[in-house]
């Protein structure tokens, strides 16, 4: 499990100490700057992109996702206003609107046909993975559910957080991470005991 | 600390994050005196547990080095990523079709007219492999927009005659559009919006096009 602790997210935290600030490369990036943008790209796209993932169980939508992600910065940079929250927050909002539409255009079934047939290591991991109780169990949850679950409790932001990137009340995340949560306790219960955190093979490219 | 406090505060202790001091400590001297919400506990902590876990082993995952490139030509090029060529991988048929439909939709002048069937049939398409999107053939059917052009299936391997029922939408669409179905912009010398009909399914899903003057 990624670091975690009380009122931060783990993902950003390990970015914290890296310098320029989100706001210094911003600013670079509504000048141009090419090198801003990478630091951005490189500081972002790996939670974006497993946040995508491991919402949908697809690599592919999850790379869509990351890239329209940066699109969306790169065409509306003046839409982020740090007075409302951290770019964690920010990017995760956008993360997330992207994958909850064409997770509900595509009614959930996302084949991981990108991987179908391929020699690439990530995908068979996936693939092994997506036989996981625990993320089968996740994605068989109501998306509303499933976000707020990921957001938390994968994420590792904080209700706040998650709060601002999905646009809702902060008592609205605590219950549907409550309710998230028993519903996929159950769903484990049901399938087997939970399984044992014994140390697995890391998914790495 | 009653057992119906204790459930409002058990996904917190079971994270161990949220929860203040104080809190955490009544909840757990509660666990000592209640058997049930003691096993209510260990639930939580168990569901804390395998997505830990399961964290830990997507926590390496990141996105395909090409996404950088292509965001970069975007960054270098901007004109191209709005034309949609700049950054995007592969736009498959089910997303060219959902940025047509978009795009027709936002089209504040889209004249929509239902034609019914003409004897019981909609007008037949092109067989659905005939002509891809993407080819060639489909091109110059799009950007000669001065002819009709046969309808060109938007699905692979569905046979559009196999469908219960379709309508046939008339539609205008930014000349811009035609690159999410792979089709060549159009000729510079050529503005305006381009006028279409569209074979759409019972299911609201578009199945084939075609261009009209």
């Amino acid at each position: 499990m990624e670091c975690r602790g009380r009122g931060g997210s783990s993902e950003r935290r390990m970015t914290e100490t890296v310098t320029p600030s989100d706001h210094d490369l911003l600013l670079g990036l509504r000048d141009g700057d090419e090198t801003a943008f990478t630091a951005l790209y490189r500081r972002w796209q790996g939670p974006l992109y497993r946040y995508a993932l491991r919402v949908s169980g697809s690599p592919a939508l999850a790379e869509d996702v990351t890239q329209e992600v940066f699109m969306a910065l790169l065409r509306r940079n003046e839409g982020y206003d740090p007075q409302r929250g951290e770019l964690s927050s920010y990017l995760h909002g956008i993360a997330r609107n992207l994958a909850r539409r064409r997770i509900e255009r595509e009614r959930g079934h996302l084949p991981l046909s990108d991987e179908a047939g391929t020699d690439d290591p990530l995908a068979d991991l996936v693939r092994r993975e997506r036989s996981d109780l625990v993320w089968e169990g996740l994605l068989g949850l109501p998306l509303h559910y499933r976000e707020v679950v990921v957001l938390c409790d994968l994420q590792g932001l904080s209700y706040e957080e998650a709060a601002s990137a999905l646009g809702c009340a902060v008592g609205t995340v605590r219950s549907r991470l409550h309710r998230g949560r028993e519903q996929l306790g159950a769903r484990l219960r049901s399938a087997r005991p939970m399984p044992a955190t014994a140390p697995m093979p890391r998914m790495t490219r | 600390m009653s057992c119906e406090d204790f459930e409002d505060d058990v996904v917190d202790l079971a994270r161990d994050e949220e929860l203040g001091n104080t809190e955490r400590a009544e909840a757990l001297a509660h666990v000592e005196a209640c058997l049930r919400c003691a096993a209510r506990l260990d639930d939580e902590r168990a569901v804390t547990s395998g997505l830990r876990a399961f964290a830990a082993r997507t926590a390496g995952a990141e996105a395909p080095a090409r996404v950088e490139a292509a965001l970069l030509r975007a960054l270098r090029d901007p004109e191209s990523a709005d034309e949609g060529g700049g950054a995007k991988r592969t736009t498959s048929p089910s997303r060219a079709v959902e940025l047509l439909l978009l795009a027709a939709a936002a089209a504040i002048l889209a004249a929509i007219m239902v034609i019914p069937p003409r004897d019981g049939s909609f007008p037949e398409p092109a067989a659905p492999t005939a002509v891809s999107p993407t080819t060639n053939a489909g091109g110059d059917a799009a950007a000669g927009a001065g002819e009709n052009s046969d309808f060109v299936s938007l699905s692979y391997g569905e046979d559009l005659r196999e469908l219960d029922s379709m309508q046939v939408v008339s539609i205008e669409l930014p000349r811009t559009a035609l690159a999410a179905l792979g089709w060549p912009a159009a000729d510079n010398a050529q503005t305006g919006p381009v006028q279409a009909e569209v074979i759409v399914g019972h299911d609201g899903v578009a199945r084939a096009i075609r261009f009209v003057d």
